[in-house]
């Protein structure tokens, strides 16, 4: 069932919920422990992802095919939009907020279609520079890598 | 000395040059808070706080309380404009915000939002400086159990706010009460889910989640399809303001939100979130036309607007009449009177009567001042959004992610806030909404406290835990919904197809 | 210009960026280590684990301010929320022992949550540099509770088991196993209601939803004794604490709990000594300037100072002592 791959996933999840819930002590009904909600919300999210599960393939099968719920896959550029932000996340410690924010803001303004490379640069530099200042005069500890 | 006597000298006060300077830095910084995501009132009133250690008190208080209410008017621009929150409470605005700029109202929606936002703010006001030690006695009925009825009735209530299927609504809402459980258990003090991670341990803060989900998530939309993105800029900007009809709808709601807003504010937690959906709910109940709501309904920004400007009044009404903070903001301003040598309490009216009635004297002046800031700069902002999309999308996307870090200086958070994006960004494809999974997140943990602390309260009986009269109430209040509901569907049934 | 040469040009600047930071970066990193002696060229960050506005954040910034003239420079208050003070302290130990990030340190970081594995780090990891304050511990029930005094309580909790229910801010925390203590030595049972946050838990005691409630430090709730709508019952100390004098011992009531939030400064292991003993230095002439002073005692708390020596002497002391009661409590986390 490739269409309900959502679906399927989250019922996954609720199974893993649920059995990390087991570990937990549940108490009972009137002195309840730290077990005791993660339970029945795991239960919870697996009758309701059977649930979702069922009802979209029951539609499914009387529309007759055709479009019911298909999940697209995110599109390739938010795809690599997010891999930028990633990538972000990862230099950040290493090379430090500006470096790593200058970077991150060329890559995606050249991702998202700008070519004019002075554009791009500048632009990366402008505000890589003014969200440094705005967050330092926060006072914010940004990580500052290797300007540390 | 009778207060209209009291506040005639507190105006007094408030207007002076120092003062009136106090309070437009105040809004200011406040406002610009709100815009902005991830930072918050918390952060900019803590960076304020060493500031005012050097100020009089009064204009400590005043600019201090800037902040809080401020940011409640920054937080629905770009929601609005871009359908990213700024604010956790501007979820609700962005349901029929952006659908209103996407119709070419933008300008209107902006104007509406602030508007409300007065209203409501001027009404909260009147509402802390007559009612203020006897609603906080009243809010004190409330223990443990009532806030677990609270919760419950939240839950049901609010379970059908958005358009998605019902079924899926509630799958979100259980995941996201139990994404609530994860860190460690309040009543216990052991670790729930948190995989010996002691970022995990305190907690996911839902903040992150709804920047993942809502602001990062629609830039994601938007670099997939970025021409996607009507034309309406080019709409021409006399659509500024909005029209008569616009206007007259939101009337009621307005006032609507204000009273709700305020009551609701008086309740411990995200009492400015909750108040917004509340009344988005309450709004959409009342209308003749309901199925606009979602697509444009003014009435859908009126209400919520009004209500989380309404509820930070409220939010204050503890904290002057007995001395508590239920929410951080509130904390942080607790703290300036403290710096100060002030206690806030049963005493406070008493024996700083001065400070007090300037205290609210300079709200209504700060929330004219907002209405006059935001008005005329409905113009500039929504042209500000005709950036194009290949230079906003990715400075929104970074400026996000430092508000994001700076939330609790934790660069775990940002791993959270890109999953948070990922997970959104499949999820609205497959038709599952984020909004119930928030409120999940958020009232989950409410009930679960409520229903443990309030069983150690009552020792164990349960009866008696459910006969206390407000919990009682909500309990029922909410089970009349559930059958309701239940009711309408199947009665619903045979006429046209539910799509669970 | 052809585009490819326009796309390879934006790519090379990017690599060179890269290559000439990370030469700068290598270059740089050396530095620092041989100025103990000019310590401190930049203001110290101080690590707070609580949230901004509260107690322990006044205190912190009180200290950065006044520590400007001791130290030369005052300090940068960084809030980093969460576990009760163990992301901070966590963060405080894994950055470079070069004293220009400190830790507010409380019994918490330092003792209990050691005790009961619930950080991530040991003991060794912090280095002590001075004790600044010791807050009291205050129990309070309402002005018009049947509860007239700790007898009253204990006969009552003795008759029925659990009778009393106590509001307290963290399970596992200072106030909680204050009164757990004093319950042990009592031979009673009482049942403990934690709250998120001291607001809360007046509210409940107010609405009368709880019979009592701890409060740490007693400032917050002080103005409610005045007017006569909480009565205190006791104080988690050997002698009478002078704010509030005609608030009876634990002690003197004949229950040896004496329990106090303290709160101090650390800096990560490695720290050169020399760091270590200017900030140390520095903190002592804070502990005793009368506006230091003003402060705390304006805030029912109560100016503690201690050394390196007696600091880390006390911490080990308290981990001794605590470690039989989180034991019966269940609170130790089993690996």
């Amino acid at each position: 069932m490739r269409r309900q791959w959502v679906n399927l996933s989250l019922l996954a999840f609720g199974l893993l919920y649920s059995y990390l819930a087991t570990g937990l002590n549940p108490g009972t009904i009137t002195d309840p422990g730290p077990g005791f909600f993660p339970r029945l919300l795991g239960v919870g999210m697996v009758l309701a992802a059977l649930a979702v599960i069922g009802v979209q393939a029951w539609n499914a099968m009387r529309a007759s095919g055709g479009s019911s719920g298909a999940v697209q896959l995110p599109g390739r550029s938010a795809l690599l939009f997010t891999a930028g932000l990633i990538g972000y996340l990862i230099a950040l410690p290493t090379a430090g907020y500006p470096l790593a924010t200058f970077l991150a803001l060329a890559y995606l303004v050249r991702l998202m279609g700008e070519t004019r490379r002075g554009v791009i640069l500048g632009l990366a530099a402008a505000l890589s520079l003014v969200f440094f200042l705005l967050f330092w005069y926060l006072q914010v500890p940004l990580p500052m890598g290797i300007f540390g | 000395m009778d207060p209209l006597h009291a506040l005639v000298q507190g105006f007094h006060a408030a207007l002076s040059p120092f003062n009136l300077l106090a309070c437009f830095g105040g809004v200011l910084a406040g406002t610009i808070a709100g815009v902005l995501p991830g930072i918050g009132p918390v952060g900019t009133m803590a960076l304020l706080l060493p500031l005012s250690f050097g100020l009089p008190t009064d204009s400590a208080i005043i600019m201090l309380a800037g902040v809080y209410y401020g940011a409640m008017y920054g937080g629905s621009t770009t929601a609005i404009l871009i359908n990213i929150p700024g604010e956790t409470p501007s979820i609700v605005t962005t349901f029929d915000g952006y659908q209103m700029t996407r119709k070419g109202r933008a300008g209107a929606a902006l104007a509406i939002a602030a508007l409300g936002s007065f209203v409501a703010g001027t009404l909260g006001v009147v509402g802390l400086m007559l009612m203020a030690p006897v609603l906080a006695r009243a809010a004190l009925r409330f223990g443990p159990p009532e806030f677990f009825a609270v919760g419950v009735f939240g839950i049901i209530l609010l379970s059908n706010l958005t358009s998605a299927p019902f079924l899926k609504s509630i799958l979100m809402s259980l995941v996201g009460m139990a994404l609530g459980t994860v860190g460690s258990d309040l009543i216990t003090g052991r670790d729930r889910f948190t995989f010996g991670s002691p970022e995990l341990r305190s907690g996911i803060d839902f903040a992150i989640l709804t920047m993942g989900m809502y602001g990062l998530d629609e830039v994601l939309s938007v670099a997939d399809e970025p021409y996607a993105v009507p034309s309406l800029f080019k709409v021409k900007l006399r659509d500024l303001y909005p029209n008569r009809e616009e206007l007259r709808r939101s009337a009621a709601p307005m006032l609507r939100g204000g009273v709700l807003g305020f009551l609701v504010g008086l309740i411990p937690g995200p009492s400015a979130f909750l108040a917004s959906l509340f009344s988005y709910s309450l709004e959409k109940q009342l209308s003749s036309h309901p199925e606009e709501f979602g697509k444009g309904a003014v009435e859908g920004v009126a209400g919520p607007e009004s209500a989380n400007n309404a509820a930070s009044a409220g939010a204050m009404v503890p904290l002057f009449a007995l001395g508590l903070a239920f929410a951080p903001p509130v904390a942080v301003l607790l703290s300036g009177f403290m710096i100060h040598g002030i206690q806030p309490g049963p005493l406070f009216i008493s024996q700083h009567p001065a400070l007090f009635w300037s205290a609210i004297a300079s709200m209504y002046i700060g929330n004219a001042m907002l209405l006059v800031l935001n008005l005329p700069l409905v113009g500039l902002f929504a042209s500000l959004v005709r950036t194009p999309a290949r230079f906003l999308m990715p400075a929104v996307a970074l400026l996000t992610m430092a508000g994001a870090f700076s939330l609790n200086n934790s660069q775990f958070d940002l791993r959270i806030l890109l999953g948070a994006t990922l997970a959104g960004y499949v999820l609205r494809r497959a038709q599952f909404e984020p909004t119930p999974l928030i409120i999940g997140m958020v009232l989950g943990p409410v009930m679960e406290r409520g229903l443990r602390q309030g069983l150690i309260v009552t020792r164990g009986d349960l009866a008696s835990f459910v006969s206390r009269p407000i919990t009682a109430t909500l309990l029922a209040a909410a089970m009349g919904i559930v059958v309701y509901r239940c009711l309408r569907l199947v009665w619903r049934r045979p006429a046209a197809q539910s799509p669970a | 210009m052809r585009p490819g040469q326009r796309k390879s040009g934006t790519w090379t600047i990017c690599v060179l960026g890269v290559l000439a930071s990370a030469i700068l970066g290598v270059c740089g990193a050396g530095g620092d280590l041989a100025s103990a002696a000019e310590y401190p060229t930049k203001s110290p960050q101080l690590i707070v684990g609580w949230a901004p506005g509260g107690s322990s954040d006044l205190t912190a910034r009180r200290v950065a301010e006044l520590i400007k003239e001791p130290l030369g420079r005052p300090m940068v208050v960084v809030n980093r929320t969460g576990s009760a003070g163990v992301l901070a302290a966590n963060e405080v130990i894994k950055s470079a022992p070069d004293g220009y990030t400190v830790l507010l340190v409380k019994i918490g970081q330092a003792v209990l949550q050691i005790v009961r594995g619930t950080a991530p780090y040991k003991t060794e990891d912090l280095e002590p540099v001075a004790g600044l304050s010791a807050s009291p511990i205050l129990l309070v029930v309402r002005g018009d509770s049947k509860y007239k005094s700790l007898k009253d309580i204990v006969e009552a909790s003795k008759a029925q088991p659990g009778v009393f229910r106590f509001g307290h801010s963290a399970t596992g925390g200072a106030p909680h196993l204050a009164m757990e203590l004093l319950a042990s030595k009592a031979g009673i049972k009482a049942s403990h209601v934690p709250f998120q946050g001291s607001s809360e838990g007046i509210a409940a005691l107010l609405g009368g939803h709880i019979d009592g409630q701890l409060l740490d430090p007693p400032g917050e709730g002080t103005q409610y004794l005045k007017t006569k709508e909480f009565r205190a019952i006791c104080v988690f100390e050997d002698k009478r604490i002078e704010a509030l004098a005609d608030i009876p011992t634990a002690k003197e009531l004949g229950y040896d709990a004496v329990v106090r939030v303290w709160t101090g400064l650390a800096l990560p292991r490695g720290t050169p000594a020399a760091v270590r003993d200017k900030l140390a230095a520095a903190a002592e002439k804070v502990a005793k300037d009368p506006a230091f002073v003003k402060f705390l005692t304006d805030a029912s708390d109560v100016p503690m100072y201690m050394n390196p020596q007696e600091f880390k002497a006390l911490w080990l002391k308290e981990q001794a002592a605590f470690k039989p009661l989180l034991e019966s409590l269940g609170l130790i986390e089993k690996k």
